[in-house]
């Protein structure tokens, strides 16, 4: 059944605005609508795609950092067990410093008393703040005057350093006393050359 | 108000939340770059000091090597005796073994110190006063061998003067040995 067009028409009548019409300006009301979304859509997308990228970079960055300190902290360990184990190190050296055998010392002073002195009292001793600082005393019975420049002679031959001598004549004996230094020359000893010091009587 | 302008003002107020959330989005994406920057910044410190670390770990490497190498040689000497009842036994037996005749033996532990400060590698010091009478040549050389097969042992004081008879000597001497505390630094 054909119905006629004029008739569809009258479906919707003409009405009138029961409002007032908006001003003209709010024609752009839609307009900026429209803007706005093109506007989320371009700024949100660069931003969520810049933050991802960001976060991401942080993520990297926070994962390096944490492997970097762990690394630090392990360096800075193995530095603080070689800086003790370099301290124990000092000790033990300073201790094979002030420890040079004085038997070949002994010896040398033995063997330079010719046979008209004798030794009536022979004292070395090591002093205990500096070990490696040795006090002499040294009593002889002699009447030579060159004896103790030979027995001086012979510890020097040693490489020792007789430091603030005194000598005095007591009860007919020749009084000495002085602080024996070596000089090692900046060498350190090893266990080897320590043995190799000691002298046969 | 009536309807047609409140829905522009919804509209408006619609397009002012869309302009906003952009902005918002933005402003987080600026922020969380910065947090990256920050942290990229932290981490270029990290690798400075980590270069500095191993700069200051290959100096004293390089520094303490000779001193370690050469501390390594007398450790074994160290190692040998690590208390008070090693050391008295290991005198006696040495004393028999050159048949010296030993007026006295004392033994004690003292504390170890260098200008007042204990050392805390060798904190303990086994001392041993022994006094003897015996021929000179046996003496010397019971010395010499003690000193030989003990570099470690110090003879902190021998005083020598004439013994009973002719080639003897009375010799009065203090040997101490250190106790080493490995691994206490």
């Amino acid at each position: 059944m054909l119905i006629d067009a004029r008739k569809i028409d009258d479906f919707k009548t003409e009405r009138k605005d029961l409002l007032p019409p908006l001003p003209m300006v709010f024609r752009l009301v839609p307009l900026l609508f429209y803007l706005s979304i093109v506007f989320v859509s371009v700024v949100g997308s660069v931003a969520v795609w810049h933050s991802r990228a960001a976060s991401e970079r942080y993520q990297s960055v926070v994962g390096r950092t944490a492997s970097l300190q762990e690394e630090i902290k392990q360096i800075k360990a193995k530095r603080d067990a070689l800086d003790d184990r370099a301290l124990e190190a000092m000790d033990l050296e300073n201790w094979v410093l002030g420890s040079m055998p004085l038997q070949p010392l002994v010896v040398a002073i033995m063997r330079s008393i010719d046979e008209n002195s004798s030794i009536v009292d022979l004292s070395i001793e090591r002093d205990p703040e500096t070990p490696a600082q040795l006090k002499l005393a040294l009593t002889l019975r002699t009447n030579s005057d060159k004896q103790l420049e030979v027995i001086l002679e012979a510890i020097r031959a040693l490489g020792y350093r007789d430091l603030s001598p005194t000598q005095s004549m007591v009860k007919g004996n020749l009084e000495y006393r002085a602080t024996l230094l070596r000089d090692t020359k900046g060498r350190l000893p090893s266990p080897q050359e320590r043995k190799q010091e000691i002298s046969p009587s | 108000m009536n309807a047609k302008q409140l829905a522009a003002l919804l509209v408006v107020l619609a397009i002012v939340l869309l302009v906003q959330f952009a902005l918002s989005l933005r402003n987080q994406a600026t922020s969380t770059a910065a947090e990256a920057e920050a942290a990229a910044v932290e981490l270029e410190k990290l690798q400075t000091q980590i270069d500095v670390e191993k700069r200051l770990f290959g100096d004293n490497e390089r520094n303490s090597s000779e001193l370690l190498a050469y501390i390594g040689k007398w450790e074994k000497f160290f190692e040998l005796i690590d208390r008070q009842q090693a050391v008295e036994s290991f005198l006696s037996l040495k004393v028999r073994e050159f048949d010296i005749l030993n007026l006295s033996q004392r033994y004690e532990q003292v504390p170890h110190t260098i200008n007042n400060k204990p050392n805390d590698s060798l904190p303990v010091l086994v001392r041993a006063s022994l006094i003897f009478d015996d021929n000179y040549v046996k003496l010397i050389n019971w010395m010499g061998m003690m000193e030989s097969i003990r570099p470690t042992m110090r003879v902190s004081r021998v005083a020598i003067k004439e013994g009973s008879r002719d080639l003897d000597v009375r010799t009065d001497m203090v040997l101490e040995i250190p106790l080493w505390k490995k691994g206490t630094k």
